[in-house]
């Protein structure tokens, strides 16, 4: 089982992710799947910096056809992954190409740039009619597996039963 | 019944603890100085002492990343400590209250981070109507009015109202379970390995590892004191750093950063420093520190900047931003490096947001963590043996800590531009972290062996003549050895998924149970 955890998270990787889901499931690759974030030098320089104490974990930035590839031919098999995407876009494009996961989860999402018509429906999570659709989309491809939860010690939270109340179908 | 002075002083403590904590100041509220403030209101500082220490051991593991909110160590030493002075009991009254208080006291907190959100909003309006410096007031009076406030309020509450009901409690327990406090007390030395294995947690790595044992021997089977141990581990961590040369990542690049004529006075400098401290004042959940990062540096931008442009960039500046508080001096130095530059919004906001990430990564492993634990160990150890130098050390060096660190970030960050983070890539970040790595894995195996008591009284008898007690068979193989069992048991259940609160439940609840049937205690 290679993708240990695929999330959603408009910030990417900060201290959610590497002081506290790494260690859950033992890390040692993490895939921020963005053209935006593959194409910006800048970016592509800072990320790796973000998990000090863990320097074992690997981190790399991909562009999306790239990632596919990569993942799809097996390329990192043995290792215990995490796939990260800024965007429920970029989730739900992987989960269509046949990149296999078990679950998705939604961390944080939609405060860094705005959506049409959104609504905070969770803490941390905003959505618009949009994105509701793609969310409701990639759900298919993990058995409903969609949960709101930002680090292991707080609850989980199945997200299409808010997502309904909030964006009824 | 405390009286209401009391109450209100353990309020006015809680709402400076409260600021002190957003503003990453000086660790003013951590459980240690918790714990002696409120002894020390209450009328019985050395029991603070104590209990604030112990405390502290329990929630070592427990730190706030992102927007998760785990229990509230300080609003739990507070009322633990005041009911505890307060009904004459002691620590093992105190612990029991203090834990699910902090775990009621996440819920307020979570409360009041969502309802602070109105203030962003109307931010934004001052903002678009150019009324800058009513959007700075806005930001200033939300901390103090709507989240340290909260926090004070749930302490008055607590501290006025709570030893009556504990009391009768407590007079009912008396007579009719006199074992269940001794039982409790020695459930709740349970939760402390579970703390220290929650932050050994983020340590664990081949690397350290050998520090925790040697740490861990060296105050076991030696005896050696923390602050002794803390010196070899520093020599050792300096050591590293010093002579442990590290291959550059990338070649020097001979700072080809375009620069600007340095516009920004000291002064300005200065301002951006100290406005930057109260960053997390009108923290909420929709945009977190964005009308934080605004105060801080939209002085700057009405310096260099027309009232329109200005505007327009006061709408950047107010979108979402949320890292770590310390770490975020950094950002805030390239920045003033850029907007001194005139550099376009584009770059500006790339750079900001492409930096969240990494430095939220960076300072919460590196200092929200270690470094914490590093200095809060030393400080609760000396606290719990009595002494007021505990809570005094941590103040100070937590002072000194956050406010150069953060002074060091933002003018490195002003000074290199866009080019610090070939800086950091070539090898700083990886020396600093090894050295506090070794630091904080010895203290951590140091603070087991030396204030973790587990014993087990059981001993074989026969006709009234105690033959073998076990303790002292395990004495025998290794001093400390309960502890460390206990730890690797709190270990491999939060690597089994189990949350930080359930495994200290767990461990609490069957610690009383062992307690009271006579095979721990």
């Amino acid at each position: 089982m290679p993708v240990v955890l695929a999330r959603i998270d408009d910030r990417l990787i900060h201290g959610q992710i590497t002081c506290s889901w790494t260690k859950k499931f033992r890390a040692n690759r993490i895939i921020v799947v963005s053209d935006k974030v593959a194409s910006n030098p800048f970016m592509v320089k800072a990320l790796p910096l973000a998990a000090p104490l863990s320097p074992d974990i690997k981190i790399s930035a991909l562009h999306m056809n790239e990632a596919i590839e990569d993942l799809k031919s097996g390329k990192y098999e043995p290792d215990n992954m995490f796939l990260m995407t800024e965007n429920p876009q970029d989730m739900l494009t992987l989960a269509k190409s046949g990149v296999k996961f078990d679950w998705i989860n939604v961390g944080q999402q939609g405060q860094m740039s705005g959506m049409k018509d959104q609504k905070r429906i969770t803490k941390t999570v905003a959505v618009g009619p949009e994105q509701a659709k793609m969310y409701r989309e990639m759900a298919k491809y993990v058995n409903n597996k969609l949960i709101y939860q930002q680090v292991p010690e707080e609850g989980a939270y199945d997200f299409l039963p808010i997502l309904n109340q909030n964006f009824p179908e | 019944m405390a009286t209401v002075i009391q109450a209100l002083l353990c309020a006015i403590y809680a709402l400076i603890a409260y600021e002190d904590d957003l503003a990453q100041f000086s660790h003013f509220h951590v459980p240690t100085i918790a714990g002696f403030i409120t002894g020390a209101i209450m009328g019985n500082p050395g029991a603070g002492l104590l209990i604030g220490g112990t405390c502290e051991l329990i929630f070592i593991g427990i730190y706030a990343v992102g927007g998760a909110r785990p229990p509230e160590p300080t609003v739990g030493t507070i009322i633990g400590t005041a009911i505890a002075i307060e009904t004459g009991m002691g620590i093992e009254l105190a612990l029991p209250i203090a834990v699910p208080i902090a775990v009621l006291g996440a819920q307020v907190f979570t409360l009041v981070l969502t309802s602070s959100v109105v203030f962003i909003h109307a931010a934004d309006r001052f903002n678009a109507e150019g009324k800058f410096s009513s959007a700075y007031w806005l930001h200033l009076i939300c901390g103090p009015l709507m989240i340290s406030g909260g926090m004070a309020l749930l302490v008055f509450v607590g501290v006025w109202l709570g030893a009556g009901p504990v009391s009768a409690f407590n007079s009912w327990v008396a007579t009719n379970v006199p074992w269940l406090w001794g039982a409790l007390g020695a459930g709740a030395g349970c939760m402390v390995p579970v703390g220290l294995a929650a932050l050994l947690r983020i340590y664990w790595n081949l690397r350290f590892i050998p520090f925790f044992l040697l740490g861990f021997t060296l105050a076991a089977v030696m005896g050696v004191g923390i602050v002794p141990i803390a010196l070899i581990g520093g020599a050792v961590g300096l050591i590293f750093y010093v002579y442990v040369k590290l291959t550059p990542e990338t070649q020097r690049d001979g700072g080809t950063e375009e620069k600007a004529a340095k516009k920004l006075t000291s002064n300005d400098m200065f301002w951006a420093f100290l406005r930057h401290h109260i960053l997390q004042n009108s923290w909420c959940f929709e945009r977190m520190q964005a009308l934080g990062y605004y105060y801080a540096i939209m002085p700057v931008v009405e310096k260099f900047y027309t009232k329109e442009e200005a505007i327009e960039r006061g709408k950047m500046h107010l979108e979402f931003y949320n890292t770590h508080p310390s770490a975020s001096a950094l950002i805030l130095g390239i920045d003033l490096a850029l907007e001194e530059q005139k550099q376009p919004m584009d770059v500006i906001r790339s750079m900001k947001n492409g930096l969240i990430g990494p430095m939220a990564g960076i300072g919460d492993s590196l200092m929200g963590f270690a470094a914490r634990a590093i200095i809060v160990s030393i400080g609760a150890s000396l606290a719990i043996a009595g002494n007021v130098a505990g809570p005094i050390f941590i103040l100070v060096v937590s002072f000194i800590m956050f406010n150069g660190v953060k002074w060091l970030l933002m003018t490195q960050g002003y000074k290199m531009g866009l080019g610090m983070i070939d800086e950091m890539r070539r090898g700083g970040v990886e020396k600093v972290t090894t050295a506090i790595g070794i630091l904080g894995s010895m203290a951590i195996g140091t603070v087991l062996a030396t204030w973790v008591s587990i014993t087990t009284p059981l001993k074989y008898v026969v006709s009234g003549i105690t033959l073998v007690t076990l303790q002292d068979v395990l004495n025998g193989i290794l001093p400390k050895m309960l502890p460390l069992l206990t730890l690797i048991l709190a270990m491999t259940a939060l690597r089994r998924g189990l949350s930080i609160t359930k495994t200290m439940l767990l461990f609490f609840l069957v610690g009383t149970v062992l307690a009271a049937i006579g095979i721990l205690g």
